[in-house]
C-alpha cells in the first residue's frame, strides 16, 4: 500500500516535471513587429520611412533639425550670442572641445542614428519580396536621399567620417574615418540613384517627403561641396527648368508651408512647433533679446532698400544690437506654419550662376544672380567681369542664404576664405577650426577613429 | 468569548483603517494633505490603549519580560548564537544552523525594526559578511543597491533576487516609476535610480531577512541565483495567546553630510578674478551677474533647496494569537516622510500584513497563507533639487509682483544657457504617484507517511502605479513658448506561480537522508500607458487629460514566462558528515528558442569535526564546523524580447500617419551566462556557545557574461545584447564574531562584528584592444578600473592643471588616458553591540567601508569654477592665484580656452578618485521599558519608550559631500532622529 502510493506519486511528479517546455512560449508585445512584417505591406513600410523624418526633427536642434543654421553661422560671421552662455559661445568663439556634449549629441549620435534607420529599411526594402516595386523604388530612393544628406554634412563638418552603409554592427563598430572624397562620392552616388528611383511627385500630401527634384536639388548642392561644378550646372538647370517651382515675391512667405519656393520640407512630429531655427533666432518674449543675433558685418551687407531686410525685425528694447533675424517667424506651439525647409529654389540659381562662372558662362552666370537680385528689388548687374561676378555671387549668397543650413560658413571653407574672413572678424581663430572635433566618447569606443588636427 | 469580542474589535478597526487609506489614496491625488494619514496614525496609537482595558483580565498571563519589539515573537540576538536550534530559511528547505551545508546570512526583525528607515534594504548595512549596501539617493522612496560577493557581470544584471514568503518580487530591479521623480535621479553611478519596488514593504512586519550567498545555497534558484538570493520572511503569529502589540515613533531628518557653497561676496570674488586671469573685462555680454545683476543680493540655495528638516513618521499595530492548532497574525502600518526640499509630505505608505497557520488534529495537513497589501503615495519634487545648490547666489529669484523671475536686466536666463534656471519652479511642478502592492501566498503541505510529504506552494504579487505629474505655468520659464503640459501614466505587473515539491525524509542509525523534488511555473505580465498632454491652456485643467491641447501617447505590454525543475539531496552521516547535493533545470523566455533551456547544479559538504572523539571531550569547544560548496548558477536579468528582430510604434506621428522605429540592433543568439562558486569556511563556537567565530572563503567565476554591450554609435545603437568572452573573478574572506556576555546582575552585553574583504579582477578579456572597451576596463583590475589621464596637481608656474604626456606629444589627447585607477571597495563590515542593564537598553551599530570613490572634483570637471553663472563648493578659494602657489585647484577661468580644457580633463583624471573610506554611526537606540510592574498597574503588560537615532555620525577623511553616495549634486543618505513608543496587551 505505502508502496504504491509512493510509485504512484513519483511517477506522477516525474511525468508533470518532463511536460509543458512549451510553458516559456510568451505572446508577441503589442509594442512590436517584426521587421519581416514591417515590409510587407506598402503602408508599413511608409511607416517606417515617416519614422525617419520624424526622427530627425524630433531632437532639436540637431544636425540636419536647425543646428546648421545655428551653430555653423555662430561658427562663420553671420551670427553672434547676445550673451555668453555654455551653448552656444563655443561654436561662436571657435573654441570647441572634444567633450563637448552638443556636438557628441546632436551632431554625431542623432545623425548616425538615422543612417542606421535607412540602411536597415534599404536593407529590408532589398529583401522584401510582397513589395509592389513601385513603392519599393520610391522609398527606396528617399532613404538613399536621406542618408547622403548626412553624410554630405558630417564630412563637411567633421572631414573624415566612418562610412557607414549597411547594419552589420560588428563591422561597422570598427569602421575609421573614411577620406572626404570617398564620402562625397558616395553622396553624390546615392543622391544620383535617388533622383533615379524617385518620382516627380510627391509621397503624400505636401511636399514633406522628397521628391526626384529634392533630389536633384540636392545632388546640385553635394556637386558644389565636391567641386564638380559641371555636373551641378546640368542638375541645377533640370530643377530650374522642370518649372514646378517659383520664386515666392513676398520674401515673408519663402518658408511658409507649401510655398512656391520650397523643394522639400519635414514637418515637425506629431505636428506640433515650428522651426528649431526660430527658436534660437526670435525673441523669447516681450523686452528680450533672443538668444543668437545676427553679427553688424551680416547687417551692413544688405542695401537699405534690399527686401532681404524683412528677414530682420528691430526691437528698440534689446539695446545695443538692433536687429534680429525673422526669416523663420514662428515659434509657437500654438499652430505650425513654417516646416523645416531643407531646399528651395532659389539656391539652385545661384548654384547655378557658381558654375556657370566656373565654366566661363558670365552671361549666364549674371542672368541667374539677377533672378535673385530682382526678387531682392535691388539693382540688377551689369558687368560681365569674372571677379566681379565672383565676387558678387559671394555676397549674394551670403545676403539671400543667412541663417540656412550653414551655407556661409561652408561656403567660406570651399572658397579656402575662412582663414582671412573669420581671422579678421574673430580674435581665437585657428585654422583646425574649420572642421569640428570627432566626440571624445567616440574616439575611446572605436579605436579606428582618429581626431582631427587641433583637438 | 471575551477574546472573540476583542478579536472582533481589532478587525473592525483594521477594516476602518483600510477604508481610511482607501480613501486617503484618492485624497493623495489632490495637493498633499497631512490630515487624514496623521489621523490614522494617531488612532492606531489610541486603539490599543483603549483597548487595555478588555485585555486587563489577561494580563497576569503576558510573560513580563516579553519583549516589546513590535509583535516581534522571534528569536532575538541571543538566540542566534544557539545554533542548534535556530532553523534557517534557505528558501525551499529550511535547515538547521548547525547543520547547514551553504553560505546564508541572516538578519532578524528586531535589528531591522530599530532602524528608522523606509526602505527595509537600508537596515542590512552592515549586518551581513559579503552584503554590501549603498544608498543612492536620501530621496524617500529612492533605490538601494545592494551587492552580494561584489560585481559578477560587467555591466548589467547584478541585482539578487528578492523573494517575499517564497513569492519571487516582480520586477525588484526595476524602479517604479515612468515618470520623472526626485527620486529618478541617482548618483554618478546611477544604478537602479527610481522609486524603489522594496520601499513598499513595512519593515516591521519582516520577521528576518536571509541571504543566500554560495552555489550550494542558491544553485536551487538555477538561472536567477547567480547574484545571490535575499529571501524575505514576513512575521507569523506564534503564540497561542492574543497579544496586541502597538508602536508609534516620530521624528526629523536632515541630510547628512553636504558641503558648503560659496557665499555671495565669494562668488563675486571668484567670477571677477577669473575674468582678470583672462584678462578679459567683464561687460554686460560676458558677464550680466557681475554687471546686471544685484551683486549685493546673496541667496544660500542649499539652505533654500534642501534645508527643511524632513518628518518621520510610523505606526505599527499588530495583533497576534492562536490555539493549539492555528495561529494568526494581523497587523497594520502607516508611515509618512516628508523630503528636505519641502515640508510637505512626500512618501506614504499604509500597509495591511496578515498571516495564518492551521494543522490538523492528525497533525499531517498544513495550511500556511500570508496576504499583505501596502499602498504608498509619493509627491516628490520632479527633480532632486540638490542638483541646483549651484545656482549663481545673485539670481534673482522673485519678480516685483512676486511671481517667479526669469529674467534680470532684461536678459532671459535662458539666454545665459541657463536651464531650469529659477530652482523655485521646481517647487509648482507637482509629481504624485500611487502605488499598491500586494504579495500573497500560501503553502499546503500533506504528510503522506512519516518519511513523505507534497507540499504546493502558489503565490502573486501585483505591482500597480499611477503617476501624474503637471508642469503649470507657474512653473514653466515665461521666456519659453512651452505651454502647461501633464503627464499620466500608469502601470501594473501581475506575477504568479505555483510551486509542487515533494518531500522524503528517513531517519536511519547510521543518520539521515532528505529528497526534495519540485517543479516550479512563473509567469509575470506587465503592461503600461503613459500619456503625455501639452498646450494646456489653463493650469486648473491640468488634471483633464482631454483639455490638452496635444496628447502623445505610448503604452507597452510584455510577458515572461519561467519554468524550472529542482531538486535536492542531504544524507547526514552520523551526524558528522553531511552532503547536498541540488540541482534545477530552467527555462526562461527571455532567451532565443535554441538557447530556452539549462541545467544549474551544486554540491557541498560539512564536516562537524567537534562530533569528532579527538574533540568530543574538551569542554570548551561546542562546534567545530568545516564547510565547503562549489556549483553552478546563472542569470537571465536581461529585457523581454530581446531576440526577437523587431520593429516597435514611434511615439511621433509624421503629419498624422504612424511612424515605426526599429528597436535595437538585432542578435538572436545570445545565451545562458554562468557564474561558478566555490565556498569554503570554518565555524566555531566556544566557552559554552558564548563566542562564535566564523571564517569564510569564496571564489566566483564568472564568463559567458550576458551584457548590454556598448558600442560606437555609428553602428547606429549605442549597445547591442551580446554574450561577452570576458571572465570576472570575484573572490574574498569574510570573517564574523560574536560575543555574548553571560548575563550578571541584570547587565547583559552582546556584540558582534564582521568583515569582508572582497577582491573583484578582470581575469580575460580577449580582443579588448580592439574592443570598445580598451579604456574602459582594464584585465588583472577591478571592473571599477579605467584608464585614466595621470593628475599631476596644479602646475605651480602656469596655474593649470596637468597630467602626465604619456606618449610626449606635448598635448592631450586620448593616447595619454592610459593610467588604471579604480574605484574599489577593500574591506567593508559592521560592528553592532546591545548592551542591556535593568530596564535599559542600548544598541548601537557601527558599519565601516574602505573604498576609493568619486570626490567633489567631479563636479568641478563639469562646472568649471569661475566658468559662467553656477556656484561653487567653497573648497574652491584654496585656488591657484599667481606663480609659485601650491594650490588644489586651478586658477579660475570664464573662457573655453586651455585652462578650461584643462579643468575638463578632470573627469577623465585619477584625479576624481580618492579615499572615501568612512566609518558610519548606523544606528543608535536606546529603550527603555516599564518595569512589570508598574505597567501591570496600569493594565498593560508592556510599555517602553525608545529614541533611535540613524547614519548619526561619520568618521571620514572624505573630499567631497557624502562618502556613501559620492555626488555633491544628488541628495545624500539623512540623518534621522526619532523618538517612540510601543505598548503591548
Amino acid at each position: 500500500m505505502k508502496n504504491s502510493i509512493k510509485i504512484s506519486l513519483w511517477s506522477a511528479v516525474s511525468a508533470m516535471l518532463m511536460s509543458c517546455e512549451s510553458f516559456v512560449d510568451i505572446n508577441p508585445s503589442p509594442q512590436m513587429m517584426e521587421s519581416k512584417d514591417v515590409f510587407t505591406t506598402g503602408r508599413t513600410a511608409e511607416a517606417a520611412v515617416d519614422g525617419v523624418y520624424a526622427f530627425m526633427r524630433t531632437s532639436s536642434p540637431s544636425l540636419l533639425n536647425g543646428a546648421l543654421s545655428i551653430y555653423c553661422g555662430l561658427a562663420a560671421d553671420e551670427l553672434q550670442v547676445s550673451s555668453e552662455n555654455e551653448l552656444y559661445s563655443p561654436f561662436y568663439h571657435n573654441a570647441l572641445q572634444s567633450g563637448n556634449s552638443t556636438v557628441s549629441y546632436q551632431l554625431w549620435d542623432v545623425p548616425y542614428q538615422t543612417i542606421y534607420r535607412c540602411n536597415s529599411i534599404l536593407e529590408q526594402l532589398d529583401m522584401s519580396a510582397s513589395l509592389p516595386a513601385g513603392i519599393k523604388h520610391t522609398l527606396a530612393g528617399e532613404m538613399k536621399l536621406v542618408r547622403a544628406l548626412h553624410y554630405m554634412y558630417l564630412a563637411n563638418l567633421f572631414g573624415k567620417v566612418p562610412l557607414v552603409l549597411n547594419t552589420d554592427y560588428e563591422t561597422n563598430a570598427k569602421l575609421g574615418g573614411s577620406a572626404i572624397d570617398e564620402v562625397r562620392q558616395q553622396v553624390i552616388r546615392d543622391l544620383r540613384e535617388a533622383s533615379n528611383l524617385l518620382p516627380e511627385a510627391y509621397r503624400g500630401v505636401g511636399k514633406i517627403r522628397p521628391n526626384k527634384w529634392a533630389a536633384l536639388a540636392l545632388l546640385a548642392r553635394a556637386y558644389i561641396y565636391a567641386g564638380e561644378y559641371t555636373d551641378a550646372q546640368v542638375v541645377a538647370s533640370a530643377v530650374i527648368d522642370a518649372n514646378e517651382y517659383g520664386l515666392v515675391a513676398d520674401l515673408q512667405d519663402v518658408f511658409g508651408i507649401n510655398s512656391a519656393e520650397t523643394i522639400w520640407e519635414i514637418a515637425p512630429p506629431n505636428n506640433t512647433g515650428n522651426t528649431a531655427e526660430a527658436g534660437a533666432l526670435l525673441p523669447p518674449g516681450a523686452g528680450a533679446a533672443p538668444a543668437v543675433l545676427p553679427t553688424p558685418s551680416l547687417v551692413a551687407v544688405f542695401d537699405a532698400d534690399d527686401r532681404r531686410m524683412r528677414w530682420f525685425s528691430s526691437q528698440e528694447a534689446i539695446g545695443q544690437n538692433e536687429a534680429y533675424i525673422n526669416k523663420y517667424r514662428y515659434q509657437t506651439y500654438d499652430a505650425t506654419m513654417e516646416y523645416l525647409v531643407v531646399c528651395r529654389l532659389a539656391e539652385q540659381y545661384l548654384i547655378r550662376a557658381e558654375s556657370r562662372i566656373q565654366s566661363r558662362d558670365l552671361e549666364g552666370a549674371r542672368a541667374d544672380i539677377n533672378v535673385i537680385r530682382l526678387r531682392a528689388g535691388i539693382d540688377t548687374l551689369t558687368t560681365l567681369d569674372e571677379t566681379l561676378l565672383m565676387e558678387a555671387l559671394r555676397e549674394e549668397r551670403r545676403r539671400e542664404l543667412i541663417a540656412e543650413w550653414g551655407h556661409r560658413w561652408f561656403d567660406l571653407i570651399r572658397w579656402g576664405m575662412a582663414d582671412d574672413v573669420l581671422g579678421a572678424a574673430k580674435p581665437g581663430w585657428k585654422a583646425t577650426a574649420a572642421l569640428f572635433p570627432i566626440p571624445y566618447e567616440q574616439l575611446l569606443y572605436n579605436p579606428y577613429l582618429t581626431q582631427n588636427a587641433g583637438y | 468569548m471575551k477574546r472573540n469580542l476583542r478579536l472582533w474589535g481589532c478587525y473592525a478597526f483594521i477594516q476602518k483603517a483600510t477604508k481610511d487609506f482607501l480613501c486617503v489614496q484618492t485624497l493623495a491625488q489632490a495637493p498633499a494633505h497631512p490630515g487624514p494619514g496623521l489621523a490614522i496614525g494617531v488612532i492606531m496609537f489610541l486603539m490599543p490603549l483603549a483597548m487595555s482595558h478588555t485585555a486587563h483580565a489577561r494580563q497576569q498571563h503576558q510573560a513580563a519580560d516579553r519583549v516589546a519589539g513590535s509583535g516581534d515573537t522571534s528569536r532575538t540576538m541571543k538566540d542566534t548564537l544557539l545554533l542548534e536550534e535556530v532553523q534557517i530559511n534557505a528558501g525551499y528547505y529550511t535547515v538547521k544552523d548547525r547543520e547547514r551545508t551553504g553560505s546564508i546570512g541572516r538578519v532578524d526583525g528586531k535589528t531591522i525594526a530599530r532602524q528608522p528607515v523606509g526602505n527595509p534594504l537600508a537596515a542590512l548595512h552592515g549586518q551581513v559578511p559579503g552584503v554590501e549596501v549603498t544608498q543612492q539617493s536620501g530621496v524617500p522612496g529612492g533605490n538601494v543597491v545592494l551587492r552580494i560577493r561584489g560585481q559578477n557581470s560587467m555591466l548589467n544584471g547584478n541585482d539578487p533576487l528578492y523573494i517575499i514568503d517564497g513569492v519571487p518580487l516582480s520586477a525588484a530591479q526595476n524602479p517604479l516609476n515612468q515618470l520623472n521623480n526626485a527620486a529618478g535621479e541617482g548618483a554618478i553611478s546611477n544604478i537602479g535610480a527610481g522609486i524603489s519596488p522594496l520601499s513598499l514593504l513595512n519593515p516591521a512586519d519582516i520577521q528576518s531577512i536571509e541571504v543566500l550567498k554560495d552555489a550550494d545555497a542558491t544553485a536551487i534558484y538555477g538561472s536567477r541565483g547567480a547574484n545571490g538570493v535575499i529571501l524575505i520572511t514576513t512575521k507569523k503569529g506564534v503564540e497561542e495567546r492574543l497579544a496586541v502589540n502597538a508602536g508609534f515613533r516620530t521624528g526629523l531628518s536632515t541630510p547628512a553630510r553636504s558641503m558648503d557653497m560659496l557665499s555671495g561676496p565669494q562668488y563675486l570674488t571668484m567670477r571677477k578674478e577669473a575674468f582678470a586671469n583672462d584678462g578679459i573685462e567683464p561687460s554686460s555680454t560676458n558677464a550680466p551677474d557681475l554687471m546686471l545683476w544685484d551683486t549685493t543680493r546673496y541667496t544660500d540655495f542649499k539652505d533654500l533647496l534642501i534645508g527643511q528638516g524632513a518628518r518621520y513618521n510610523d505606526a505599527q499595530l499588530s495583533i497576534s494569537g492562536g490555539s493549539a492548532r492555528s495561529s494568526y497574525l494581523i497587523s497594520g502600518s502607516y508611515h509618512d516622510e516628508s523630503t528636505v526640499f519641502d515640508a510637505e509630505v512626500a512618501h506614504r505608505r499604509y500597509g495591511l500584513h496578515s498571516q495564518a497557520t492551521l494543522r490538523n488534529g492528525a497533525n499531517n495537513l498544513r495550511v500556511n497563507s500570508s496576504f499583505t497589501v501596502s499602498s504608498a503615495s509619493n509627491a516628490l519634487p520632479v527633480r532632486d533639487l540638490t542638483r541646483y545648490i549651484k545656482t549663481s547666489p545673485f539670481l534673482r529669484l522673485y519678480n516685483d509682483d512676486g511671481s517667479l523671475a526669469w529674467e534680470n536686466g532684461g536678459i532671459p536666463y535662458r539666454n545665459l544657457g541657463l536651464q531650469n534656471a529659477n530652482p523655485l519652479a521646481f517647487r509648482n511642478q507637482e509629481y504624485d504617484a500611487t502605488q499598491l502592492n500586494i504579495i500573497g501566498q500560501n503553502t499546503v503541505s500533506y504528510l503522506l507517511t512519516q518519511e513523505l510529504s507534497v507540499l504546493v506552494n502558489t503565490g502573486f504579487n501585483v505591482v500597480r502605479n499611477d503617476e501624474h505629474s503637471r508642469n503649470p505655468s507657474t512653473s514653466i520659464d515665461a521666456f519659453s513658448s512651452t505651454r502647461p503640459s501633464a503627464s499620466f501614466s500608469n502601470s501594473r505587473t501581475v506575477g504568479w506561480m505555483v510551486e509542487p515539491q515533494v518531500n522524503y525524509h528517513v531517519q536511519r542509525p547510521w543518520g539521515e537522508l532528505s529528497a526534495l523534488l519540485g517543479a516550479t511555473w512563473q509567469h509575470q505580465g506587465m503592461e503600461s500607458t503613459s500619456n503625455n498632454g501639452s498646450n494646456y491652456s489653463s493650469d486648473l485643467l491640468l488634471g483633464s487629460l482631454s483639455a490638452a491641447g496635444n496628447i502623445s501617447a505610448r503604452n507597452n505590454a510584455n510577458e515572461y514566462r519561467y519554468q524550472g525543475t529542482y531538486a535536492r539531496l542531504n544524507v547526514n552521516v552520523r551526524r558528522r558528515y553531511i552532503f547536498n547535493i541540488t540541482g534545477r533545470r530552467d527555462g526562461s523566455s527571455r532567451f532565443g528558442p535554441e538557447n530556452r533551456f539549462a541545467n544549474f547544479a551544486a554540491a557541498g559538504a560539512a564536516w562537524l569535526i567537534s562530533e569528532e572523539a579527538f574533540l568530543r571531550q574538551v569542554p570548551w569547544i561546542s562546534l567545530v564546523k568545516l564547510r565547503g560548496s562549489f556549483g553552478v548558477t546563472g542569470n537571465d536579468q536581461i529585457g523581454d524580447y530581446q531576440y526577437v528582430d523587431r520593429w516597435t510604434p514611434g511615439y511621433s506621428s509624421y503629419v498624422g500617419l504612424s511612424t515605426l522605429l526599429p528597436a535595437a540592433l538585432y542578435n538572436p543568439s545570445y545565451n545562458w551566462e554562468r557564474n561558478r562558486k566555490l565556498d569554503v569556511a570554518l565555524e566555531g563556537r566556544l566557552l559554552n556557545e558564548s563566542i562564535g567565530v566564523s571564517v569564510n572563503y569564496f571564489r566566483n567565476v564568472s564568463d559567458n557574461q550576458l551584457m548590454l554591450y556598448t558600442l560606437p554609435i555609428q553602428t547606429g545603437f549605442a549597445s547591442i545584447l551580446r554574450n561577452m568572452p570576458a571572465t570576472v573573478i570575484n573572490k574574498g574572506w569574510e570573517v564574523q564574531i560574536n560575543y555574548d556576555l553571560p548575563v550578571r546582575s541584570g547587565f547583559r552585553w552582546s556584540s558582534a562584528v564582521n568583515l569582508s574583504i572582497p577582491r573583484n579582477t578582470l581575469a580575460d578579456f580577449p580582443d579588448q584592444a580592439s574592443s570598445s572597451y580598451r579604456s574602459r576596463f582594464v584585465v588583472g583590475k577591478s571592473l571599477s578600473t579605467d584608464l585614466r589621464y595621470r593628475y599631476l596637481g596644479v602646475d605651480p608656474g602656469s596655474g593649470m592643471y596637468h597630467y602626465v604626456d604619456a606618449d610626449g606629444d606635448g598635448e592631450y589627447t586620448v593616447a595619454d588616458a592610459v593610467f588604471p585607477a579604480s574605484r574599489d571597495t577593500y574591506l567593508f563590515g559592521g560592528f553592532s553591540n546591545t548592551v542591556s542593564y535593568r530596564q535599559f537598553e542600548l544598541g548601537i551599530t557601527f558599519d565601516f567601508k574602505k573604498q576609493d570613490g568619486y570626490n567633489y572634483m567631479y563636479g568641478m570637471g563639469s562646472t568649471i569654477p569661475g566658468y559662467r553663472y553656477s556656484n561653487q563648493p567653497v573648497i574652491v578659494l584654496q585656488r591657484w592665484q599667481q606663480p609659485g602657489d601650491i594650490a588644489p585647484v586651478q586658477k579660475f577661468t570664464t573662457v573655453t580656452g586651455e585652462v578650461y580644457r584643462r579643468g575638463t580633463l578632470l573627469n577623465s583624471s585619477d584625479a576624481v578618485i580618492s579615499d572615501a573610506s568612512f566609518i558610519r554611526c548606523r544606528n543608535v537606540s536606546l529603550a527603555y521599558s516599564f518595569p512589570a510592574t508598574l505597567t501591570q498597574r496600569a493594565g498593560i503588560s508592556g510599555l517602553r519608550l525608545m529614541v533611535q537615532g540613524q547614519n548619526l555620525f561619520t568618521v571620514t577623511g572624505y573630499k567631497g559631500a557624502d562618502p556613501e553616495n559620492q555626488d555633491l549634486y544628488v541628495l545624500p543618505p539623512l540623518k534621522t532622529f526619532v523618538l517612540g513608543i510601543e505598548i503591548t496587551i
